[in-house]
């Protein structure tokens, strides 16, 4: 069931103010980061073991 | 909650935050189908769609399957189930202005963003996916329903309308999320 509690309104009378181009870049550069940052790390290659 | 069905003559408001972009309220995160922004981050208005010249138009189609099977102790076949499997939700709406990303959705560029001085038509991306957020007014300034869908953003048409005003025509395909909903 889906409430208000998470779908919620912008106030159109009063909605947020846009980013400014420098703060919106900014935004994006640092969040960028953090995303490359929490990449999982890819798994090691298994080596087979040798035939008997 | 509305309680009683009612007539509504209705204004619509839409609010577009394009996949890929920072946002930080609630948290930090970037906008895409498992991460949506609260009503109060600025990445809602930064990428402005603009005023509504008529409401939205919503269309379903879905496809049919009929169970059918023979009526009990006659030999007759009648339909006794209709499956519907698959479904597309689309929204079609007029807008008053040319913004960024009617330009960027028409001509497929990629997104416009606040800095640009110019734009490459067919060198973006084929689709943009963002949330949209679409409230409903009635006349007296209730607001009865909140739809938050991520979508496929496409532009379908640029053309000039009344009095050589530019009207774009957004459509927007609805797409899966844990996260979509309405609220009423």
């Amino acid at each position: 069931m889906f409430t208000k509690d998470k779908i919620e309104a912008i106030d159109h009378k009063n909605p947020p103010k846009p980013h400014t181009p420098e703060a919106l870049a900014k935004l994006n550069a640092d969040q960028a980061a953090k995303d490359a940052a929490a990449k999982p790390v890819p798994p090691v290659a298994v080596t087979p073991s040798p035939k008997p | 909650m509305q309680t009683q069905p009612s007539v509504i003559a209705t204004g619509d408001f839409l609010y577009f935050a394009p996949g890929g972009q920072a946002f930080t309220i609630p948290g930090a995160g970037t906008v895409g189908a498992a991460a949506k922004p609260g009503p109060t981050d600025p990445i809602w208005t930064t990428f402005a769609l603009g005023s509504v010249k008529k409401p939205a138009v919503d269309k379903i189609t879905s496809k049919e399957v009929k169970v059918t099977a023979p009526m009990p102790g006659r030999g007759i076949i009648t339909t006794i189930q209709v499956l519907r499997t698959e479904h597309d939700l689309m929204m079609t709406v007029e807008m008053n202005e040319i913004s960024r990303l009617a330009v960027a959705g028409f001509y497929k560029s990629p997104l416009i963003q606040l800095t640009d001085t110019g734009f490459f038509p067919l060198s973006g991306p084929s689709s943009f996916t963002g949330w949209l957020k679409r409230q409903r007014y009635d006349a007296s300034n209730g607001l009865w329903v909140v739809d938050d869908w991520w979508v496929d953003l496409n532009v379908t048409d640029i053309k000039a309308g009344e009095n050589n005003v530019i009207n774009p025509t957004f459509a927007f395909t609805w797409l899966y999320s844990a996260l979509a909903g309405s609220a009423i």
